[in-house]
């Protein structure tokens, strides 16, 4: 006990954040009108990455957060396993030094592997009360089932009494 | 010493507020409009990010995702491309007369570990789309996430 105050103090000294708790998470994207005649048309894959703070400030790890993605069938969040990219040319430069330095590199094609894997309903943050998943907005099934669709793709995430939304927002439809 | 001592507490603790140095991601920008860019084919723009080397919030790598793939593709710092050096907003950039490969290899994704102080990508932008007959009627975006948070880099067509 004496040592938490120790640190808690020393905290305070250092001038560190004492925000309260909630999710920090990039809240919304307003992205370009699509076009449901262009043939490259592909969906969105975006990245849910954010981070769960306690009572404290701390970071809330091994906490589960309940993730409510609207439109339901249009609009759902996969883990990073899901999501299908080519990557880069076996062999050529400068890929095969840039894969060996540790970088990745890899073109997303706009669709997830739902043979394999299904869309997920919570996560689990990490240690360092990190949210890492992706959002998958299906402007392809959309466009070619002429689906109604309000141009807003929102995914609630909620832990307990604590909520925020992430959202992507379409200029348009064409 | 009080600098490394608070950098090992905060590493130690991870504590929300105990970055040592924030992220400085690319600020957001305004496009040259499309009568500046005439005869032009691709515009290049760095798109960096610096930071400490030592992060408390658990940062070893940073990753860029294209969130609009029709204007925007990703290619690696080391492949400075050929063509007029200029600024954009301040942030370095190579505009070149000639159009993009669409048969070429062109990334959405990239990952890259964190160098001690920065970690840098080019963003490839397609002028043909951009001033074609169907430009983009907001922001081109480019998502740069750390561990545990995520920017959107928006990029503004100058019309």
């Amino acid at each position: 006990m004496r040592a938490a105050a120790l640190w808690a103090g020393l905290a305070l000294l250092a001038g560190c954040g004492t925000t309260g708790p909630g999710f920090e998470l990039m809240a919304q994207t307003t992205l370009p009108s699509f076009d449901c005649a262009d043939e490259e048309l592909s969906s969105t894959i975006a990245p849910l990455r954010g981070r769960l703070l306690g009572n404290t400030g701390a970071p809330a790890a091994g906490t589960v957060v309940q993730l409510d993605a609207t439109p339901r069938g249009l609009v759902r969040v996969f883990d990073a396993s899901a999501v299908e990219a080519v990557g880069p040319p076996n062999g050529e430069a400068p890929w095969e030094d840039l894969l060996v330095a540790g970088q990745i590199w890899a073109d997303f094609t706009g669709a997830v592997d739902t043979t394999n894997s299904a869309p997920i309903a919570e996560v689990t943050t990490s240690s360092i009360g990190a949210v890492d998943a992706w959002v998958h907005v299906d402007l392809v099934r959309i466009c070619e089932e002429a689906l109604p669709f309000d141009g807003v793709a929102v995914v609630t995430l909620s832990a307990g009494t604590l909520r925020q939304e992430f959202a992507l927002t379409y200029a348009g439809q064409e | 010493m009080r600098g490394l001592g608070i950098a090992t507490w905060c590493a130690l603790a991870g504590s929300a507020g105990c970055a040592v140095t924030p992220l400085e991601t690319p600020p957001d920008l305004t496009l040259p409009d499309c009568a500046e860019l005439d005869g032009n084919g691709t515009l290049f723009i760095e798109s960096r990010v610096r930071g400490a080397g030592v992060r408390s919030d658990g940062t070893q790598e940073l990753t860029w995702t294209v969130a609009t793939p029709r204007w925007i593709a990703l290619l690696p710092e080391s492949e400075t491309p050929a063509g007029v050096e200029t600024t954009v907003a301040g942030l370095p950039a190579v505009l070149s007369t000639e159009p993009v490969d669409e048969e070429a290899y062109a990334s959405t994704f990239a990952r890259l570990p964190v160098d001690a102080r920065t970690a840098a990508v080019w963003a490839r932008i397609d002028l043909r789309q951009l001033c074609g007959p169907s430009p983009p009627d907001a922001p081109l975006t480019v998502w740069i996430s750390s561990a545990i948070r995520t920017w959107p880099w928006l990029l503004a067509p100058g019309g």
